[in-house]
Parts: structure tokens; sequence; C-alpha cells
């Protein structure tokens, strides 16, 4: 089956493919709530490579975050579980891990950093003692290794001040030190994937773009894997080799950056797209998604997307077309518009 | 003149400066410092900068919700500040605001019905129980909430973020105003339903001829609903103008600076050059 639009974009030689640092698939998670179960995550999967940036973009309570948290275990309530799937890290099946296989996982092979630094340091400890516990608990280095070791931490970030910023306690910084901080403490062990959650949304324009070339700077020189988790189509733009769409729960669609931005092919994709860039442009009357996204207590049979779709057909209330997502291929859309083989609208 | 329908002139806002409850004097800060700009009838005015600006400042002291330290405030030709008791309760019927969260903002024990009813009893016109009704359902009409009955007896919780801001936007039209002053109304909404509500605006402003003061950090916010826009940095206005001028030729440092952070949906922009180094620039 061949699909023109990515034959349209063949001019650029597609990277060799070497075994992907973080390989997940078919990840269904549920929450347990008072009205039912929810099934926040259906089907997701997605790989990252080393050196590598990828984005999974979707708007709020599409499941991106919950994506985030089953893979690194850590799911809000002791009922909520990850039903089915697999998360392969560097070969190794993180979902059979014992809990305390998974507690040297975390922060030493795979770091986070979130949204609001602040609820993530302690208030009461300065940063530079918080960096050197992390080390510490991981045996990285201790006694007078230790210190050198949070020097580096903190110049990895590209902090300046060092002394200053280790000697502080987190409420005497900036936001933009305090996401520096613990994008610090999160380099502390040299994790060889990080996961971005919203890092920089509740940064000013200008602390953002800093922030941000900081997290493209670690991909390259580091060659770590990065998952950056956003809303924010521009800051995808600026950071991400590949990009995951995620809508209720649910991957509807992968691309390359150049491929998506230039041709997004899922309607949602579209319409996203489409509205950002009438905004950018001025436009007098603005293009919108009509509708709302459907309740994950009973999600709707056939594709999640339908109800709000100008596209939608007979196939499309019977059959979920993201059941069918090729990961294999350079691109793909969970749609059932672009499995007829014709790739066209 | 005539048509200016707000004149702010030499406004300020200082904290501190007195003793200390333990005797030490605490130092003055000042949230705005000598903010002036006329709005006219049917224009909307944005204002845009960072975090720790002023912008929402200015919002809250040309609605009253704070007092001013300094300047002063003429709202349909009459000293706002000066006003008290009834005639400042009918004058600040003129002057409306929306804010950026409209979860908190709204009474999550009152029904939408309740919280639009609020500024129409606010207005003293004596409705009859019939007529209350059927304002509360032009009101939901007018912000796109269709067919109104659907949504009267529904509680803050039961609605999208879009829709809250909806109601929002709904009960500052209740009582009427002239001016509009939105701090951040679409910050919290996700894109598809932020363009929504931005259109929705647009709509009102044409259909009923509202002025707006509209609070964003978001150049293409501004740029979308604004005829003007004032940049504030640390308290100050540094630029005032039409918004295409601003944004295509700004002259203050700060403006170009803002535009240049703003990321564009474009990854040729980014990606197809050699990354700017982010050691060159020192950390803040």
């Amino acid at each position: 089956m061949s699909d023109p639009s990515t034959a349209a974009s063949a001019g650029r030689t597609p990277n060799p493919v070497p075994a992907p640092l973080l390989d997940v698939g078919g990840l269904s998670t549920e929450l347990r709530t008072r009205k039912g179960v929810v099934h926040a995550l259906d089907n997701v999967g997605f790989v990252v490579r080393r050196g590598e940036a990828i984005a999974i973009v979707g708007e709020s309570g599409c499941g991106k975050s919950m994506t985030a948290r089953s893979i690194m275990r850590v799911l809000p309530r002791s009922t909520d579980r990850v039903a089915s799937g697999h998360v392969r890290f560097a070969g190794r099946d993180l979902l059979s891990l014992s809990e305390s296989g998974m507690r040297k996982v975390r922060g030493a092979d795979i770091a986070m950093i979130f949204q609001d630094p602040m609820s993530y340091l302690d208030p009461l400890m300065r940063v530079g003692d918080q960096i050197a516990e992390v080390i510490r608990a991981h045996g990285k280095a201790s006694g007078e290794g230790l210190e050198k070791a949070v020097e580096d931490a903190l110049a990895s970030a590209r902090i300046s001040d060092i002394r200053r910023v280790a000697g502080s306690y987190p409420h005497q910084l900036s936001g933009g030190l305090r996401q520096r901080a613990l994008i610090a403490m999160a380099l502390a062990c040299e994790p060889e994937l990080l996961i971005a959650d919203e890092p920089t949304t509740a940064l000013d324009v200008t602390t953002q773009k800093q922030i941000l070339q900081l997290l493209r700077h670690l991909v390259e020189e580091r060659q770590m894997g990065l998952v950056l988790i956003t809303h924010d189509l521009g800051v995808v733009a600026n950071v991400c080799d590949r990009v995951y769409v995620m809508y209720a729960g649910q991957v509807i669609e992968h691309a390359g950056v150049h491929d998506f931005f230039e041709r997004p092919q899922h309607p949602y994709s579209r319409g996203l797209l489409a509205s950002l860039k009438s905004l950018c442009e001025g436009d007098a009357h603005l293009s919108s998604i009509p509708g709302v996204v459907p309740n994950l207590l009973a999600p709707p049979a056939g594709c999640r997307f339908r109800a709000r779709c100008g596209f939608s057909m007979d196939v499309c209330a019977k059959q979920d077309p993201t059941v069918r997502l090729d990961h294999g291929k350079d691109r793909d859309a969970g749609c059932w518009l672009f499995k007829d083989g014709s790739g066209h609208v | 003149m005539s048509d200016v329908i707000l004149s702010v002139r030499g406004l300020g806002k200082s904290y501190g400066g007195r003793r200390g409850l333990l005797g030490g004097s605490m130092p003055v800060k000042r949230a705005a410092e000598d903010v002036s700009f006329e709005l006219h009838r049917g224009e909307s005015l944005g204002i845009v900068g960072e975090s720790g600006s002023g912008k929402s400042t200015v919002a809250r002291l040309i609605t009253r919700l704070v007092e001013p330290t300094a300047g002063s405030v003429t709202l349909a030709g009459r000293d706002f500040l000066a006003m008290r008791d009834e005639e400042l309760r009918s004058y600040r019927q003129r002057i409306q605001m929306v804010f950026q969260d409209p979860y908190s903002s709204l009474n999550p024990r009152k029904t939408i019905a309740e919280s639009i009813r609020g500024p129409l009893l606010e207005r003293r016109e004596r409705l009859s129980q019939q007529d209350m009704r059927e304002r509360v359902q032009r009101h939901l009409r007018d912000v796109g909430l269709n067919p109104p009955e659907r949504y009267t007896e529904r509680f803050p919780k039961d609605l999208s973020g879009g829709q809250r801001q909806r109601v929002g936007i709904a009960r500052a039209i209740a009582a009427e105003p002239d001016i509009i002053v939105a701090d951040e109304p679409v910050s919290a909404l996700d894109v598809s339903v932020r363009a929504q509500v931005l259109n929705l605006f647009n709509d009102l402003r044409a259909r009923k001829g509202l002025s707006y003061v509209f609070i964003s950090h978001d150049l293409d916010v501004i740029r979308s609903v604004c005829d003007r826009v004032a940049v504030m940095q640390a308290g100050l206005v540094v630029e005032i103008g039409q918004v295409r001028q601003i944004l295509d030729q700004p002259s203050h440092p700060y403006t170009r600076q803002l535009i240049a952070s703003s990321l564009r949906p474009d990854p040729s922009l980014y990606r197809d050059r050699p990354m700017e180094r982010a050691g060159a620039q020192p950390a803040r």
C-alpha cells in the first residue's frame, strides 16, 4: 500500500534505523474512579531512539501525561493499573520489573521533569543538597566526589552562577532557574532518557526559548533520548524530530516533524494546525474544531474523533481505525481516509 | 473626545513602604507605575507583557478591584476613582471583567442560571420571573451555549473549559457593560477551543459595540482580537500603538525580544539550521 504523502517526502534520506532506546506498544491503562473505570490509555505505542527528541502532543485529558506515568509506573492511585502492553527500555521490559528494580531505573536510567518545578523541589532544602541526595541515592558518587558531581550537574543545565544556585533555596530562584535546577537534578545520574512533561508551560516566552535550546542541546551532545510532552505545537516545531499525536487516550498519528507540519493527515491534526495557523496569521475568523472530546468512561465505538470530524464515513462508526496504525512506517494516521490505499481525502 | 469611553492617566499601584507589623519598614514594590492610555468606544486594546510586568494589576486597577495609589481613571466622562456607594455600584456595571480561569471565578455551588442572574439582579430592573428566565437564556445564546435550557441547571464542574469560559463571558455581558476587561481569558484553553472563544469575543464586539481591554502574554491572541496594543515591562508601558505596526515594526527592544521569543508552528524555522548553542546565553 503506497502512501503518496510519504512518497512526496521521500527526497530526504531516511534515517538508518538503530534499535530503539524505548519501545512502547499496546499500552492500555485503566483508572478506577467512583464513576467507573476510565480507559485513560488505549493501545498507545511509540519508539524513541538515542539522540532523538519525540513529541507526544495533544490537548488536556488526551492521556499524554498518563502515558509518561504508565512508563514510569507512577500512576495516581494504587487502584489504577496498566492493563496491557509492553514498555521495553534498552531491551528490558519495565512493566515486569519488581518495584525495587523499577526504583533503580527511575532517576538513574530514565529521568523526568515537570511543568511546575516548585512542587518537585523540596522547599526546605538547598538546591545543591537536593542534587547531592539524588546522586548519593543512586550510588553515582560519594564523599569528595560528590561536590564535583553536583557542580557538573548544575553546569550541564547551563547554570552560570553555580555556587549561588547550589546554596539557594528553591523560592530564592527565578522560574527559569528553578526549571534548570530540576533539569540539573534529572541529569545528575546521566540518564539515557529524559521525559519532560510540559517543561516550559509555566515560563515566560523568553525563558521558554532558552530551556528548549538547552533540552535540544542535551539530546545532541549526550545522544540522550527525549520524550517531550506538550500541548504547544510551537514547542514541538522548535525541539522535536518526530511527533505522536494523541486524542482521547489513543495515538492517532505519527510522523516526522516536517511531514507533520507541512502535511498533517488525520483530520484532528489538520484541525489543530489550521487553528494555530489562522491565529498566527491574524485571520479575521479563526479556524476551530467544533464539539468536545468524548467521555472516556464510555468511549464511543469506532473512531473517537468521528463526532467532530468533517470527513466521517460509515466505517468510522463501526471500526476503530487506530488499531491498524502502523508504527513500522515513517508516518501513519489512525484514520479510515488513509486505509483505502488512496491517502487522499 | 466624545468617543473616549475610558481614559487612564498616570495610574500606579505600590505596595509596602509603611512600617511593618514588627516595626521594620517594608520595601516599596511598584506593581504599576505611571500607566496612561485611552480606550475608544468599540475599540479593543491589548496589553501584552510577561509575568510580573503589571498587566494584571492594570486590569484590577481600572475595574477598582484594587485601589490605585496614583493617577486617575475616567469612565464615560466621569471620575471613576472618586465614586462611592450607589454611583459606584451603577458605574461598575459598565466595566466588567472576564478572568483566566472560569473554574475559580464561578461559584461552584451555583447553577449556571444562578451565576448569570447575579448581574441581572444587580441592575435592579424588577424583572418578572419569566423575563428573568428569558434574559438568562438570551445571554447564554449570545455566547453560543445553545440550546440554553441544556446549560441553565448545570454546575460549573459539569462543563468543559471552553463552555465555562463562555459562561464567564455571559455573566459579564449580562450587566450590559460598555467595556469588558479580559485577563488572559484563553490561556487555560486548548488550541482548538481557544479559537472558538476568540471568535466569540470578536463576534460580541461587533454585535454589541463593546470595547475591550484584553490582557494576554500571547502576541498571536492579541493580533486576533485587538486594534491597538500596549506593551508592558516592569510596571511601565514601554510601547503603545496599532497592533500591526507594533508587531511588524517594533521600536522598543523589549517588544523585539518578545516577538523573537514566540515560537512559530513551523519546524523549518528551527530545525534546518544549526541549533543556536544553549550555552551562548547565560542563565538569568
